[in-house]
């Protein structure tokens, strides 16, 4: 069997080959830019870069993402490009990160994960058919984060399981994952109902007309407040776009298979001022824009994606 | 001669100073999340990390503090980080404070996070070990991958200290 890992940090991939035995002896490959690295590689980070691709004979078996900050608010939205990517490709997913860690500065206080993040985990896992899971890094009785990360329970075990027989969603240690994320997520929800229902930025309602090509009668509109000075830019937004695309507009795997079409509503800027500043180039991350989402809706008029 | 990148004298140098007794307590590396949590030094009431003033390295040992800026290679903006640091008490407080809110620094007994004995700034790279004023240089030697260090010449040490920066 060969492994290998693929990495964006030599830190990183280091501390993921620690994690396993058997990863001891692989090598270690840095991610280069794109269009300078095997196919397979190349079809992972075609939204963005993992932190981690583990390969199996030449076949990539897992994608992990890691990370010390607590996914509040769209925080997380930067991560989420390169996990749904994963999934587009059947390559289980796993993101290791705090659930409820201490945010410091000036109104310092434990912060809790965006809930919608493990939902939309779930349902992503649920309709490609692959594991979607997020692992809790642990903190201590203050809300700091306990040490590295490999001391997370499961995690071991996770790769463990990736390399003897690959992720499968009814594997014993995915299925406690899973588990484990749903606790979390309905405790969360009943401290605060709020995050059952879209958040201020999102509404669902009936369209106004025909959207997108498919003419969807009921839409989620996404409203992205960035100004002229300020609109060459992906993160956090195009990352949440899948977020409430897969939780309140998908039902398949493909980008066209959706209940309720996606909107992105852009009231502050014109057509030409958003496509001057984020092109449709593949090789560009601003090609994420239009990614997923039916219409893009301006100050001025509005393009219709599928 | 090997060209190394900042990954790699993030990992060299805190391996040097641990070997010394030093105790890592904070730290940004150039890529990718470590056991270190990132703290900053600040001025001000602005959101976010904006205008902050983020080590790459912080460590400790004895009650001194030693804060590090890394580059590949040898960086005057890094040097005028390094002095902007060490010339404002504010800033020092500042980063004391995100320490001590961390538990990574005790607080004192007035509810303030203690001084250190000794507050020391410096820089880490490859190439040439460099003369500095107020701060400590670390060089990696690109022949041969050790370390070199020259103390600050403006700045008084106790022996102790000098021993456990010279790695």
């Amino acid at each position: 069997m060969e492994l290998e890992i693929w990495g964006d940090s030599m830190l990183e991939s280091e501390w993921f080959r620690d994690l396993e035995p058997r990863l001891a002896r692989c090598r270690i490959y840095s991610i280069g830019d794109r269009a300078t690295n095997p196919d397979h590689i190349e079809h992972l980070i075609l939204y963005d870069r993992p932190d981690i691709i583990l390969c199996c004979n030449g076949v990539p078996v897992l994608v992990l993402e890691k990370t010390r900050e607590v996914p509040t608010g769209h925080n997380i939205g930067q991560r989420l490009g390169r996990i749904v990517r994963a999934l587009e490709c059947n390559t289980p997913a796993l993101t290791l990160l705090p659930f409820r860690a201490r945010k410091h500065g000036l109104h310092t206080g434990i912060c809790e994960i965006n809930v919608r993040v493990l939902r939309m985990a779930i349902r992503m896992g649920t309709l490609h058919e692959t594991p979607c899971l997020f692992i809790r890094w642990p903190v201590d009785a203050h809300g700091e984060l306990v040490g590295d990360g490999s001391e997370a329970p499961g995690l071991r075990g996770l790769v463990e399981h990736s390399i003897d027989h690959g992720l499968e969603l009814s594997a014993a240690p995915v299925v406690s994952t899973l588990e484990q994320m749903e606790d979390h997520a309905r405790s969360i929800e009943v401290a605060r109902a709020s995050y059952v229902t879209p958040p201020a930025s999102v509404e669902v309602r009936s369209a106004p007309r025909a959207v997108g090509r498919a003419g969807h009668r009921t839409v989620c509109i996404y409203t992205i407040e960035m100004t002229p000075a300020a609109c060459r830019r992906q993160d956090p937004y195009t990352g949440m776009q899948f977020l409430y695309d897969y939780l309140y507009c998908r039902d398949g795997t493909d980008v066209a298979n959706k209940h309720t079409a996606l909107v992105l509503h852009f009231p502050r800027l014109t057509q030409s001022q958003f496509v001057s500043a984020n092109p449709n180039d593949p090789l560009r991350k601003s090609s994420l824009w239009y990614a997923t989402a039916n219409e893009l809706w301006f100050s001025d008029g509005e393009i219709v994606l599928r | 001669m090997t060209r190394v990148d900042e990954e790699f004298i993030f990992q060299s140098i805190r391996e040097a100073l641990e070997i010394r007794g030093w105790c890592m307590l904070a730290g940004q590396a150039a890529r990718g999340s470590t056991d270190l949590p990132v703290v900053q030094a600040r001025v001000g009431s602005m959101r976010g990390s904006k205008g902050a003033l983020k080590p790459d390295l912080v460590a400790a040992i004895a009650g001194h503090l030693l804060v590090l800026e890394l580059k590949p290679g040898f960086s005057t903006s890094d040097v005028d980080k390094c002095n902007e640091l060490a010339s404002s008490q504010a800033l020092i407080d500042s980063l004391l404070t995100d320490l001590a809110s961390r538990r990574k620094w005790p607080f004192g007994s007035s509810g303030q996070p203690e001084r250190p004995r000794c507050f020391l700034t410096g820089i880490a790279y490859q190439g040439e070990v460099q003369h500095l004023e107020h701060a400590v240089c670390f060089a990696l030697s690109e022949s041969n991958q050790r370390w070199s260090t020259r103390l600050p010449l403006l700045k008084p040490l106790s022996a102790d200290l000098i021993t456990s920066l010279s790695i």
